[in-house]
């Protein structure tokens, strides 16, 4: 719960006084009421979705559900991914090509 | 044996490498898995990608409302962790992590090794195309970009820019070029003993994860290209097709409509553009010539076909019963077998009469099932293969699996043709084949008068179009209820002139309107059935009323689309161009409703005349003579169960009527 707690403060800053963070669930109804005094936070999600919070209620409330101010730096796994791969694909070449060398001798 | 044992320990490495990330556990982690409830929503949300799925497994082991989700659009970081927890009715669901570009690479390699548990044939297949090795991979890299829209759904890194930075393209290309030599390969020297294996595309369903092709699907195109290398034009059906192809590519792909592909991913195209019909054109194609490689290289080899039909269908009842018991083997069936849809978590059956267990159709279980057992019993009884101690425990798991998939059409046509086979082996110098033929004809019409003798003959003849006239979209300013009053109204006054020509003009689907027009002749010839009330009653008789109303009301072809359909594999004009308001229940509505039946579905991909070729050749096969005609039973029992189910969407079935075709049609069978 701490490391929650900290995250929140992290992205959104200390509770204002008197507002204290509750669960809202999966009320449709439910509204969240712009704070003025709140300055604006932009935060982010995993896929790289932004959404700017105007009160520090809903922007805990985010935090909650994931996101961070900490803009995501993609991991680049798709890059390191294809390097891997283009080694295997090298060797297994090599082996396949020498393979149906020897065959064909 | 001891080489068996080597590829089982090699097998068993490599399966625990690929689980590693499923299991990972740091002990340092500042995250750690929690119980799943309301309140750990937030945690898990908050702490995605770093919760492995065997930790928040054995974290909630006693905790019955969970399920396990695979997520595909999660980046690489997240393969085999928590990227989400959501709450639905009751239930919890876990999302996890299963990039579809590394799951690719995973399941390839697993199943590519897999394949070296078949037994290595004497006969070594000369020189498979190097082409292939460029070819095929580009073959697949154009289908990510024509079906676009599919692929960008379902992966993160998704890109189909042409440049040196694009990792997923160039991921896809070398996965694929290395997949090729890796099969090439493995084959070389078991492409023969491959038709003896068939059975297991049930257990080993081959569906790459966010991805729309299947692993078989690869095979055979590699196949199909070497076969079109080695015989090109001089393979008949060559030429056929690509007269084919140029009306298929006349068929309507203007409008853009996107289908998901659902339970029959793999073999289906998603997008309704101009390249993908081509690709699933070219696919398709390859497939088939894919298929003749193998029928002309097939060796079958009966003892094993045996055990391997009863291991699988045996294995295929214990994992879908291991799947509906837990959760986590029912996620790790889906991902390591590559099912088409997650298996069922429970035993109870849809709508109170079916189980589809590990299948994605209930329907084609039930078949494969039935097609077990009545190919055992054709073996023992003409083959006179050995009988071990295992198969009857076997048996009675693929009889258990039958009865549960509650197929009635499979039972009773496998008792029909267990009956026939003893009765003409007993009688077959005393009756002749056309004998034999009438009587099965008229036992299934009288069986069938007795069946429907309850009905009035006018309630058999039309209650097909009346329940495709309820499904269309008549009457569309008028209530659903004000519909079904008004359409009952004219269907009882016997006035379908005035629903579809005066009052709703333009409203029906051509297929509904042209069997309106055959139904109601101008001239109608004495004694002979009309072609329409004969289907309508059969359809009341196989309880395919609503299914087949559905596919009337939905399908309307042009012109062009009628004589040769939409091209293979082509669902888009039959799911999305006719506008119909469905008279169902609204949480049926938004269902996918395919056409159930293989002749409807090849009717949509080829339309009247490509029908009608499939049909003369299927009457061709079975007048031929060869030297296992005991087959043609297989064949028979296949058949006459797709015409009330869409197995020809699935990979599975169609390998099993190929691998029957082959056991009539080849000499060279193996025995004991």
């Amino acid at each position: 719960m701490n490391e929650l707690i900290s995250k929140v403060e992290n992205s959104c800053g200390v509770a204002p006084e008197g507002v204290l963070y509750f669960d809202p669930g999966n009320d449709p109804n439910f509204v969240f009421t712009n704070d003025p005094t709140f300055e604006t936070v932009t935060l982010y999600d995993i896929e790289g979705n932004v959404a700017n919070m105007n009160s520090w209620f809903e922007c805990a409330h985010y935090v909650n559900g994931g996101w961070s101010s900490a803009q995501i730096i993609n991991f680049q796994g798709d890059k390191f991914l294809f390097l891997a791969l283009l080694v295997v694909a090298s060797v297994t070449s090599i082996i396949y090509f020498m393979n149906k060398k020897n065959v064909k001798r | 044996m001891l080489k068996d044992k080597k590829t089982t320990f090699l097998l068993s490495i490599i399966f625990f490498i690929l689980l590693f990330p499923f299991v990972r556990h740091d002990s340092q982690d500042i995250y750690n898995a929690m119980p799943v409830n309301d309140t750990s929503i937030g945690y898990y949300q908050s702490t995605t990608c770093n919760i492995s799925l065997f930790e928040v497994y054995f974290e909630n082991f006693n905790t019955e409302n969970i399920r396990y989700n695979a997520h595909t659009y999660a980046g690489l970081e997240c393969y085999g962790k928590v990227t989400g927890l959501d709450k639905v009715g009751d239930s919890f669901i876990v999302s996890i992590g299963v990039n579809p570009s590394i799951s690719f690479i995973i399941q390839g390699l697993l199943w590519c090794s897999m394949l070296l548990f078949i037994k290595k044939s004497n006969n070594r297949i000369p020189k498979f195309s190097n082409l292939a090795l460029l070819v095929v991979p580009l073959l697949i890299i154009f289908q990510h970009i024509s079906e676009s829209r599919f692929y960008s759904y379902e992966n993160k890194y998704f890109n189909s820019d042409f440049s040196t930075n694009n990792y997923y393209l160039l991921i896809i290309f070398l996965t694929v070029y290395i997949f090729v030599m890796l099969l090439y390969y493995i084959l070389e020297t078991r492409v023969s003993n491959l038709i003896n294996y068939i059975p297991y595309c049930f257990l080993l369903i081959g569906t790459f994860v966010g991805f729309n092709l299947n692993f078989y699907i690869l095979i055979l195109v590699l196949l199909g290209f070497n076969n079109l290398i080695q015989v090109g034009s001089g393979f008949m059906f060559n030429k056929i097709y690509l007269f084919f192809t140029f009306f298929w590519l006349l068929s309507r792909y203007e409008s853009y409509t996107f289908f998901d592909t659902d339970k029959i991913r793999g073999l289906v195209n998603s997008s309704n553009t101009i390249s993908s019909k081509i690709y699933w054109i070219l696919v398709i194609g390859l497939v088939i010539n894919g298929l003749y490689y193998l029928y002309q290289k097939s060796e079958i080899n009966i003892p094993l076909l045996t055990r391997n039909l009863l291991i699988s269908g045996s294995l295929m009842v214990v994992f879908g019963v291991m799947g509906a018991t837990s959760t986590l083997i029912n996620f790790m069936n889906y991902y390591f077998f590559g099912q088409n849809k997650i298996g069922m978590l429970s035993f109870e059956s849809i709508a109170g009469n079916t189980w589809r267990g590990f299948s994605a159709s209930a329907e084609s279980a039930g078949e494969f099932y039935g097609f077990v057992v009545l190919s055992y019993f054709l073996f023992r009884f003409y083959k006179k293969i050995r009988f071990h101690f295992f198969d009857l425990p076997m048996l009675g798991v693929v009889i258990y699996g039958l009865f549960k998939t509650n197929n009635f059409a499979s039972v009773s046509l496998l008792a029909i043709l267990i009956v026939t086979t003893i009765f003409y082996s007993k009688f077959a110098s005393k009756i002749s084949k056309r004998n034999l033929f009438i009587s099965l004809t008229s036992f299934f019409i009288i069986f069938s008068i007795l069946i429907n003798n309850k009905y009035e003959y006018t309630y058999l003849s039309s209650e097909l179009l009346y329940e495709a006239s309820l499904h269309s979209n008549l009457y569309p300013n008028e209530s659903n209820y004000i519909k079904t009053t008004k359409v009952t109204q004219l269907f009882d006054d016997g006035n379908l002139e005035s629903l579809f020509d005066i009052q709703n003009p333009g409203k029906a689907s051509s297929m509904l309107t042209s069997l309106v027009k055959i139904y109601t002749p101008n001239l109608g010839i004495p004694f002979v059935p009309n072609i329409v009330s004969v289907i309508s009653a059969t359809s009341i008789l196989i309880n395919r009323t609503e299914m087949w109303g559905i596919f009337i009301s939905k399908y309307s072809p042009n012109l062009v689309e009628t004589f040769f359909g939409n091209g293979p594999y082509q669902m888009n004009n039959y799911l999305y161009l006719q506008e119909i308001r469905l008279d169902l229940p609204q949480g049926r509505i938004s269902s996918l409703f395919l056409p159930h039946s293989s002749l409807a579905d090849l009717l949509v991909f080829g339309g009247v005349i490509g029908t009608i070729l499939i049909i003369f050749f299927t009457i061709r096969l079975f007048k031929e003579t060869t030297q296992n005609q005991y087959f043609k039973f297989l064949i028979l029992f296949l058949l006459i169960n797709f015409l009330k189910s869409d197995s020809i969407l699935y990979v599975g079935p169609v390998l099993l009527l190929f691998l029957s075709i082959v056991l009539t049609k080849k000499n060279e069978v193996i025995n004991e």
